[in-house]
């Protein structure tokens, strides 16, 4: 839970902007979307802010911490990427426990967690399976999983929503909160 | 995939395809080709030395024993004691090798794959400068190098050399491995809370583990088989690797036939174990490394 703040961010290919001066305040516990057209630079946006891309110039600002220089582990997000980026060789499961290994939390502690988080993007039957088993759908559904099993203080999802049914779309979007750990989902949520 | 899957509905709708034919005899020629040799040194290696002289040849022995075989395998007579030190000395040469040139290939691939830095392409072939050259070019440079470096009658001249000519292919093998696995899964992983490396050992290298194998045995078989190189660096009897050691050994005063086909059927038995139980992760590799996504 914080608030997010763009300082004046820059992202450049060469002679390509690809972000220019972008800066951007997201209070804490808002829920914002970029839109915009292809090749617009969101997907670049959000990598930026997570820190998977040197930044040209800018900062950013999560909380009241100044993260321009951190590491993505160290930035306490969560993200779902455009292509969902599921890792292949693990199970489901695995994919879901995964966030929660890396941060040391007991065997049990993982398996309350991962639970809770299937049950509400109603994968528990899923959890055993690799992800080329899954539909498109499922897919996205362990990809948002995988960032919801955290605390994070922010959720970048990129194109999270375009291939979730009708029902559960509308459930995610209006209701980040009843995720399972009870958290507050700041972030820069976006859909086409 | 597909296409096995799709080879027996075709089958069933096109008659007879000429090509498909042509195609099999061809393989069949180039199996009969390669098998041939091999048959014959398994046949002779079960004769006797006097049968194997026989003229017309005994196509099957008339008396099959398995003594050439014992004879290699016993620790305590003294021709196996010999073979067994040759046998280790190339086990231990080919592994080494190999564990090695994993070591240096696998970050140096990934470095290639997956980051931009100054020199990148020009080092990204000279890499292959050593491989546009036949390698007997390089043997006397080399001896002189390793002769001025004091390592010649070592094994670890054998190794660095077997290295220098294992690591470019193992290298573009493994960039191609890399290249075909998605940087969002380690973008992914390293959101998730891992390290750099982390994200490397945990994500990126299972997923090349078949290139991983398939380089290890590229590898492995050039240095068990290697013999021009190790028949100018080691000149000891007790250091030489197989190739080498059952030339000189069989042939010192007479050829015994029997004897070095024996021996030459033990030395490939690793090679093809290695193969038969990796296989299916080589085909994979071959495959993946090519394709784009
Ligand atoms: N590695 C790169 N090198 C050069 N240009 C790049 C690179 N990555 C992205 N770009 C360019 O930056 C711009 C922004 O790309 P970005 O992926 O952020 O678009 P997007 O808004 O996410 O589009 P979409 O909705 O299609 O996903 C594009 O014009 C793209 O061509
Ligand atoms: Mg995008």
């Amino acid at each position: 839970m914080a608030q997010v703040v763009l300082k004046d961010i820059v992202k450049t290919y060469g002679s390509l902007y690809a972000v220019n001066n972008v800066s951007l305040t997201v209070e804490d516990g808002e829920f914002v979307a970029l839109v915009g057209p292809s090749g617009c630079g969101k997907t670049t946006t959000l990598n930026l802010v997570a820190g998977l891309l040197p930044m040209t110039d800018g900062d950013v600002m999560i909380g009241d911490r100044n993260v321009t220089d951190l590491d993505p582990k160290d930035r306490d997000i969560a993200m779902v990427f455009q292509n969902y980026a599921l890792y292949p060789n693990k199970t489901v499961y695995k994919n879901l426990a995964f966030p929660l290994q890396m941060r040391k939390l007991s065997k049990a502690e993982i398996d309350v967690k991962v639970m809770d988080a299937a049950k509400v993007l109603d994968i528990v039957h899923l959890l055993q399976r690799k992800p080329r088993e899954l539909s498109g759908g499922q897919q996205q559904r362990v990809a948002l999983g995988r960032a919801l099993v955290r605390d994070p203080q922010v959720f970048l999802m990129d194109e999270p929503l375009s291939n979730l049914d009708a029902k559960l779309r509308v459930q995610m979007r209006t209701e980040p909160k009843t995720l399972p750990s009870g958290s507050q989902g700041d972030g820069d949520l976006r859909h086409p | 995939m597909s296409m096995v899957s799709a080879a027996p509905s075709r089958r069933r709708r096109v008659k007879i395809d000429p090509w498909r034919w042509v195609g099999r005899f061809f393989l069949l020629f180039l199996l009969t080709f390669t098998v041939l040799p091999m048959l014959w040194m398994v046949l002779t290696s079960i004769k006797s030395q006097f049968a194997a002289m026989q003229y017309p040849p005994q196509w099957w022995p008339a008396e099959p024993t398995l003594q050439n075989y014992a004879k290699l395998l016993d620790p305590n007579g003294s021709t196996g004691q010999e073979f067994l030190r040759y046998f280790w000395n190339s086990f231990y040469v080919s592994m080494v090798t190999t564990i090695l040139g994993v070591i240096v290939a696998v970050p140096a691939a990934y470095a290639f794959s997956r980051f931009t830095f100054p020199g990148r392409t020009f080092l990204f072939f000279s890499v292959l400068l050593r491989n546009m050259f036949p390698s007997v070019v390089f043997l006397m440079p080399l001896f002189l190098l390793m002769r001025w470096m004091g390592l010649v009658n070592t094994h670890g001249s054998l190794i660095l050399t077997y290295l220098t000519f294992g690591l470019p292919l193992s290298i573009w093998l493994l960039k191609g491995f890399f290249d075909n696995i998605p940087i969002q899964l380690e973008q992914a992983a390293r959101i998730d809370g891992a390290t750099r490396f982390q994200a490397f050992f945990f994500i990126v290298m299972p997923l090349s583990t078949p290139g991983i194998i398939a380089t290890s045995i590229f590898s492995f078989i050039g240095a068990w088989n290697e013999y021009v190189y190790a028949y100018t660096f080691l000149s000891k009897q007790d250091s030489m690797t197989l190739p080498v050691g059952i030339q000189r050994f069989f042939t010192e005063f007479a050829t015994d036939w029997p004897g070095l086909m024996a021996a030459t059927f033990l030395m490939s038995v690793p090679v093809v174990v290695l193969f038969l139980v990796l296989q299916k992760y080589f085909v994979r590799a071959l495959t993946e490394g090519a394709v784009k996504h």
